[in-house]
C-alpha cells in the first residue's frame, strides 16, 4: 500500500470507528462518501488529498459532526421511545416546544404503564382491579380497598389496559416524531 | 488593550462562523437546483462564489437533508472500475424549500441593505 493509500485507509478506519452511535447501514454509506471523496482527491493530487484531510478535520471531529446532526434525524426512524426522548431532551434546553412535548409524552408513558399494570394485576387480583361506581364517582384501576358496591366490567378490564397501554404508548411516539420532525425543519444548518 | 482586540477577533470569527451557518443550507439546495452533483462537485459550485462551506460541514449537511427528505442520493458506479460517486438532487420538498428560503433571503437582504448599508 502506498503512503498517501495507507493515510486514506486509516482516516477511513478512524472515521468508521467514531461513528459507531450511528446504525450500522447509514454508518456504512457515511464511511463509503468520505473514502470516495478522499480518493478522488487523491486522484488530483497527493497536496489535494492533505487539504482535503485539513479541511475535514480529524476523523473524531467530523463523526461528531455527524453524530449531532443524525442524533434528531437518525432517532425520527425508529419507534423506540428512547433514542426520541433523549434527542429532545438535547434540543429542550432551547425549544419550549420540545421541552412540553417531552413532558406530554413522559404522561403519556406513565399513563401507558398504568393500564399495563391493570391489565397484570387484574389476573392475580381480580377483586381489587376493574370499574366501579362510587358516589363520589367512577372508579377506574387498582385499588386496595374492595368498594362495596359491584364491579361493573370484570375480565373485560385487561383487554382494556391492554388497548389503552398501547394506544397511550402510540401517541406518545406520534407527539415525539411529530415534534422531532418539526424541530428538524427549523433546525439551522452549521 | 490587546487583550480587547483578541476578544474583538474572536468574536467577529464567531459571528461570522454564525453568519455561514445560517446560509450554508440555502447555498446548497441552490447549488442543487441548477442540476445533481457530488461532494466534490457541489464544492467546485459554492468555492467558484467564495468560501462558504467547508468540506468538513458539507457531507454532515447532506446526510442531514437528506435525512430530513430535502435531497434524494444515488450511487453511481463507474463501469470502468473508476472511484464510486455519489449524486444528489433535489427532492419536490427540497425544491420547494430552496424556492421559499430564496425569497426570504432576498426580503433579508433588502431590509438589511436598508438599515446597513444605506446609513449616511
Amino acid at each position: 500500500m502506498t503512503e498517501p493509500a495507507r493515510i486514506i485507509a486509516d482516516y477511513v478506519r478512524r472515521l468508521r470507528w467514531s461513528l459507531q452511535a450511528i446504525p450500522c447501514e447509514d454508518r456504512e454509506g457515511i464511511v463509503r462518501e468520505i473514502e470516495s471523496h478522499l480518493a478522488e482527491s487523491l486522484a488530483t493530487s497527493p497536496e489535494r488529498l492533505d487539504a482535503s484531510i485539513a479541511a475535514l478535520g480529524t476523523p473524531h471531529a467530523l463523526a461528531a459532526r455527524f453524530v449531532q446532526e443524525y442524533r434528531l434525524a437518525g432517532a425520527l426512524g425508529e419507534d423506540r421511545p428512547a433514542p426520541l426522548i433523549a434527542a429532545m431532551l438535547v434540543r429542550s434546553g432551547r425549544s419550549a416546544a420540545a421541552f412540553g412535548a417531552m413532558l406530554v409524552a413522559m404522561l403519556l408513558h406513565l399513563i401507558a404503564l398504568s393500564f399495563a399494570a391493570v391489565a397484570i394485576v387484574k389476573p392475580l387480583f381480580p377483586s381489587h382491579v376493574g370499574l366501579w361506581s362510587l358516589p363520589q364517582g367512577p372508579a377506574f384501576g387498582i385499588l386496595a380497598d374492595t368498594p362495596a358496591t359491584p364491579e361493573m366490567i370484570g375480565f373485560w378490564v385487561l383487554p382494556i389496559g391492554i388497548a389503552g397501554a398501547l394506544a397511550c404508548y402510540a401517541l406518545a411516539t406520534r407527539i415525539l416524531r411529530g415534534m422531532g420532525r418539526h424541530l428538524l425543519r427549523r433546525a439551522p444548518a452549521f | 488593550m490587546a487583550y480587547c482586540n483578541i476578544m474583538r477577533l474572536m468574536d467577529m470569527a464567531s459571528w461570522q462562523s454564525q453568519l455561514r451557518k445560517g446560509a450554508a443550507e440555502l447555498v446548497l439546495l441552490t447549488v442543487l437546483s441548477r442540476g445533481e452533483a457530488y461532494g466534490l462537485e457541489i464544492l467546485a459550485r459554492i468555492r467558484s462564489a467564495g468560501e462558504l462551506v467547508s468540506e468538513g460541514s458539507l457531507y454532515p449537511l447532506l446526510n442531514r437533508l437528506e435525512k430530513a427528505g430535502r435531497i434524494i442520493g444515488r450511487w453511481d458506479l463507474p463501469a470502468e472500475g473508476g472511484n464510486p460517486r455519489k449524486y444528489y438532487r433535489l427532492t419536490d420538498e427540497g425544491a420547494a424549500l430552496a424556492e421559499a428560503m430564496r425569497a426570504a433571503w432576498i426580503d433579508f437582504r433588502t431590509t438589511i441593505t436598508t438599515l446597513v448599508e444605506d446609513q449616511p
